[in-house]
């Protein structure tokens, strides 16, 4: 059953045809959220919100062929805000950076696969590395890295959620993933035969 | 061209975006720039070391129930501390609101005006005099209790009207039934007294002919 056969029978009081959209729809957008906000229980968080804004608002979405983009919009200003209201804590950037060296010094145990016996412990701490590595890159190009890499979104469905010009976007992707190039290379993430390994 | 003229072109062939025309020009320059052709083979290194980050499942159990099937727990939950907070404000305003007109005297005299409000009563404001005593409050405890007694006494009194009521109500039905009783009895008995004259009767007569008979018979034979 599609999403717009879905929202029809929401909006005729089917509220099951929404909880099949949220079954639908939670995964890749927790994902989306996790990777922008870089912390999970904020994430279920925004995520929850995320959907309760769409409950709400969804009787006003006039085009249903559009409600991927809306959805991912109404999470993207969601994260947004979330990311805001973070940055005044003066809690997220600053010990990130610090971490920084931390990470040097762990470059050893992260570049040498052989050194660990368990895999999944390593696959686990790259993760880990790549969620620190995407939290120092500026929001703007975090997030069409996010929307590019790891929801395979065309140029143009991310010009229609971000509402920004396509150029900006191709120039937003190359700066952020040139700053990512050069925390992996700090890190010792660029390796051939570690990502063989991952 | 320059370099950062092609840096748009570049991501379009990473993720494959990129038209046929562009995609000639940028092999083209990449032909005689090794930085950009660099660039383009780290990049993709670098999206492809960011797909090592699995996906992660929310395990959320979100569900929406409609308006109507909510519990009244679930409704108490929703409503917050703020939203009484609100509610409470609101109710005293208008308390108050209900309680400054209802007690606004506007008067008018000497070609004026005047406007007074306030939130009890204007005319019955407690002066000195009308404060209660204790005599007072034992005068109108007396009063009440004398008022009570009353009260108590009439009501034994039309109690017992209203019991002597019934009996004389029930005393008379049960003399009507008496009456409707004896009559069903007597006609009983008249038509029990008649039926046995009748059979009476018959017997005699019948008794009177075979009487009759015999002496015949008698007077026959020799």
């Amino acid at each position: 059953m599609t999403d717009e056969i879905l929202i029809d029978k929401f909006l005729k009081g089917h509220t099951e045809a929404f909880n099949t959209l949220v079954w639908r729809w939670e995964k890749p957008l927790y994902n989306f959220i996790l990777r922008y906000l870089g912390d999970s229980e904020q994430a279920k968080d925004v995520l929850q919100n995320t959907f309760i804004r769409a409950y709400k608002s969804l009787p006003r979405l006039k085009d249903h062929s559009r409600f991927s983009t809306w959805l991912y919009q109404i999470a993207h200003n969601q994260c947004h805000d979330c990311w805001k209201a973070r940055r005044h804590d003066n809690l997220n950037m600053a010990d990130l950076e610090n971490d920084e060296d931390e990470n040097q010094s762990e470059r050893k145990t992260i570049v040498d696969p052989d050194s660990g016996p368990d895999k999944s412990a390593l696959n686990s701490e790259i993760a880990e590395y790549l969620r620190r590595a995407l939290l120092m890159i500026p929001e703007e190009q975090r997030v069409v890295i996010i929307m590019k890499e790891y929801h395979g979104l065309k140029f143009i469905e991310i010009e229609a959620i971000l509402q920004i010009p396509l150029n900006t976007i191709k120039s937003r992707l190359y700066y952020g993933l040139s700053a990512m190039q050069k925390i992996f290379r700090q890190w010792g993430l660029d390796r051939e035969d570690l990502r063989y390994e991952m | 061209m320059k370099c950062e003229d092609y840096q748009n072109l570049i991501i379009e062939e990473l993720y494959d975006e990129i038209s046929p025309d562009d995609r000639l020009k940028l092999m083209t320059h990449m032909r005689t720039c090794p930085e950009c052709a660099t660039k383009l083979k780290t990049l993709r290194t670098t999206s492809q070391t960011l797909h090592s980050w699995p996906d992660a499942d929310p395990s959320l159990n979100l569900t929406f129930v409609p308006e109507n099937r909510l519990t009244i727990r679930d409704r108490l939950k929703r409503f917050g501390f703020r939203q009484f907070a609100y509610g409470f404000a609101g109710a005293c305003a208008a308390i108050l609101l209900i309680l400054a007109i209802g007690n606004t005297r506007i008067t008018y005299s000497d070609g004026r005006f005047e406007f007074q409000a306030s939130l009890r009563p204007t005319g019955t404001a407690l002066q000195p005099e009308n404060y209660l005593t204790k005599a007072d409050l034992e005068q109108f405890k007396l009063e009440n209790y004398a008022a009570i007694s009353q009260i108590i006494i009439e009501n034994n009194e039309s109690e017992r009207v209203r019991q002597a009521l019934m009996m004389s109500d029930l005393y008379k039905d049960f003399e009507s039934k008496r009456q409707s009783d004896l009559q069903v009895v007597s006609q009983a008995l008249r038509q029990v007294n008649y039926g046995s004259e009748q059979r009476f009767n018959q017997t005699d007569r019948a008794l009177n002919a075979l009487i009759q008979y015999v002496n015949y018979q008698s007077a026959i034979k020799p």
